[in-house]
């Protein structure tokens, strides 16, 4: 019996993976910005800390989640997204405690 | 070991792929219209010098022996708490008062006046709510329409901003996903369109027009993403965690007040010195708006705004004045107590997105690169329209799905080219009409023009709709001086004596080659059947 050679179509990525790709980074995006305003130094004018990030959440959302979606190991991904996540939570909280008990 | 199939979903490039399709859908059929409205707004003013046709009146820095207490002296009231004194390149002076009610509760009351500055003559008062008083004009609303249909899409400020947001995003993940699918390289840089078959010639028009303009569309969509999420989710969620939601705090530090020393006493009547003075700190600035805050009160301040070019294009100048002795306070940034790297960063950024960086050069520029980019629109839909009619034999609703996505591609063409016409058409009737709001039949015009553009390419062939809807468009252009001449109650031939020169003439020009640029491509595409491949 001969098989015929077929063109492989790629799978479909499911909507439900980029609807969730899109959603994880946006909140990723934002936790990370939360955390860049601790780490960004206020500057002369003590705005730098709070405009940086705006200028960066685009560009944060957009890299988190195409790394979500679409990076050749998405588990390695998930795992540096989530990381940086948590991390920038931690030095948010951290920050909000410190100014709190002062 | 994982199975051919789950190896298969992992490779980057077939989802890559199939996002880009999808999120190209998405933001072809909304987002042209946002790409569109944006490349007509780099030149609103002028669109509005155009087809207001309103005199012209000379600053009043230029004006020898002008005097802003004189010029205000008969129509300032005797109390109030807050003004606005403002005149744009070749306005009007205006002036605007307001003082708060005396029954708690009920509106402030505001008076606006236009008042020629060189002869001092008060041509329009208006009186009542501060929303009736700031109401613009009939004829104001054209570059307004456009402008508001760019930034909000005309939806509710905040939902407008969050979706014409989204769409930014969606064009930063379209560049991206777009980069990796077609992989642009110096070859495919130079290559010219295959002209055999439709699918092939618009998928190489596509990856050449999209690969030139890479860099445009990533500042255009990184600078929008910017405006649009930086108030609606980024601040809101910065204010939450740094400053426990306390909105006025964190601006406080984001736009901080100038310190006033509180004083008793009334504020200062005169406000030509502080006029003078910052005109002549500011070394040949043009002014452009004085503000007076909570004067009569403690914390009396008036701040003054002046423009000037810079190399980063028009650079605004402000200028506190203490409001009780009109004393030279502080020049103050745009946000920050003094200049920074925000700052800095944020006037690039306008520069950047419009199109002001070199100039009237960058502007037509980026008007060029802003059409390429919605050429993208159509050369997409018109690449998935093909590709499902090829799929014919596997897909069982593909002709349908082909077809939707020819008429979109139809619509946001010659349509989109077409609705321009009939929205001044409509905005030009309800300035006769003496209209007070000509945006909803504005709106109502534009989305009945799309469906009239969109039922031509379900009904016809592709070549037949084009020509139809650019034919349209060509005779609407044609007849764009009589609709202007209509709405100011001009005869045709006063339209290039009246308004700021040289916009009147350009403007009726350019009409008239764009209209002539139609009718040719209609009749090409009515003669000839292999204009299209």
């Amino acid at each position: 019996m001969t098989t015929t050679p077929t063109r492989q179509t790629p799978t479909p990525a499911r909507p439900r993976e980029a609807t969730f790709a899109v959603l994880a980074a946006l909140v990723a995006a934002l936790l990370v910005c939360c955390g860049l305003s601790v780490v960004i130094p206020e500057g002369r004018a003590g705005v730098d800390h709070l405009l940086l990030p705006c200028v960066a959440f685009p560009v944060v959302w957009i890299a988190a989640a195409l790394a979500l979606f679409a990076a050749p190991d998405r588990r390695r991904a998930r795992l540096v997204v989530t990381g940086l996540a948590l991390v920038s939570l931690a030095a948010t909280v951290a920050d909000s405690l410190t100014a709190a008990a002062s | 070991m994982s199975s051919p199939k789950a190896e298969a979903r992992r490779r980057p490039r077939p989802r890559l792929y199939r996002l880009h399709r999808w999120i190209g859908l998405v933001v072809a059929v909304v987002g042209t219209l946002v790409f569109f409205s944006g490349v007509l707004a780099t030149f609103a003013s002028e669109i509005d010098a155009w087809a207001a046709r309103a005199p012209q009146y000379p600053a009043i820095g230029e004006l020898e022996g002008f005097d802003l207490d004189r010029a205000l002296a008969a129509a300032t009231p005797s109390e109030f708490e807050q003004a606005h004194i403002a005149q744009d390149h070749g306005e009007p002076l205006l002036a605007y008062f307001e003082t708060p009610s005396a029954v708690e509760g009920e509106p402030a009351h505001a008076r606006g006046l236009s008042l020629d500055p060189e002869t001092l003559e008060v041509f329009e008062r208006r009186e009542g709510t501060p929303g009736e008083v700031q109401a613009p004009r009939p004829h104001d609303r054209l570059a307004a329409f456009i402008i508001e249909l760019h930034v909000f899409l005309l939806l509710p400020r905040t939902l407008g901003l969050l979706v014409t947001g989204l769409l930014a995003f969606g064009l930063l993940a379209l560049l991206v996903s777009g980069v990796w699918v077609h992989q642009p390289t110096a070859e495919k840089l130079r290559r010219r369109p295959r002209k055999t078959r439709l699918r092939v010639f618009a998928g190489d028009l596509h990856t050449l027009v999209g690969s030139w303009t890479l860099p445009y569309t990533a500042i255009i969509a990184l600078t929008g993403a910017f405006f649009c999420f930086s108030s609606t989710v980024v601040l809101p969620v910065l204010t939450l965690a740094r400053y426990g939601g306390d909105r006025a705090e964190m601006l406080a530090d984001l736009v901080p007040e100038v310190p006033v020393e509180p004083a008793a006493g009334p504020s200062v009547r005169a406000l030509d010195p502080m006029l003078r003075d910052a005109l002549a700190r500011s070394e040949g600035a043009s002014f452009r708006s004085l503000s007076l805050e909570h004067w009569g009160g403690e914390q009396a301040r008036a701040t003054v705004v002046l423009e000037r070019e810079s190399a980063w294009g028009d650079e605004r100048l402000r200028y506190v004045y203490d409001g009780h002795d009109g004393r030279f306070l502080a020049d103050k940034p745009e946000v920050g107590a003094v200049p920074s790297v925000s700052s800095a960063a944020l006037e690039l950024i306008d520069a950047l997105h419009f199109g002001t960086l070199l100039g009237r050069l960058t502007q037509v520029l980026w008007v060029l690169l802003g059409l390429a980019t919605c050429g993208l629109s159509m050369t997409g839909l018109l690449v998935y329209a093909r590709r499902q009619i090829k799929a014919q034999s596997t897909v069982e609703d593909a002709p349908r799905s082909a077809r939707a996505a020819a008429t979109l591609a139809v619509a946001l063409s010659g349509g989109l080219v077409a609705c321009c016409p009939l929205v001044l058409a409509s905005w030009a009737v309800a300035c006769a009409a003496q209209l007070d709001d000509p945006a909803t039949a504005m709106t109502a015009t534009l989305l009945l023009g799309l469906a009239a553009a969109a039922a031509l390419g379900w009904t016809l062939t592709l070549e037949r709709a084009l020509a139809l809807t650019l034919g349209c468009a060509g005779l609407g252009f044609l007849g764009a001086p009589a609709l202007v001449a209509l709405a100011n109650g001009l005869s045709l031939f006063e339209l290039w004596s009246r308004g700021p020169q040289p916009w009147p003439i350009a403007g009726d020009l350019l009409a008239l080659a764009l209209a002539l640029g139609c009718l040719a491509g209609a009749r090409a595409l009515l003669l000839n059947p292999r204009t299209l491949p």
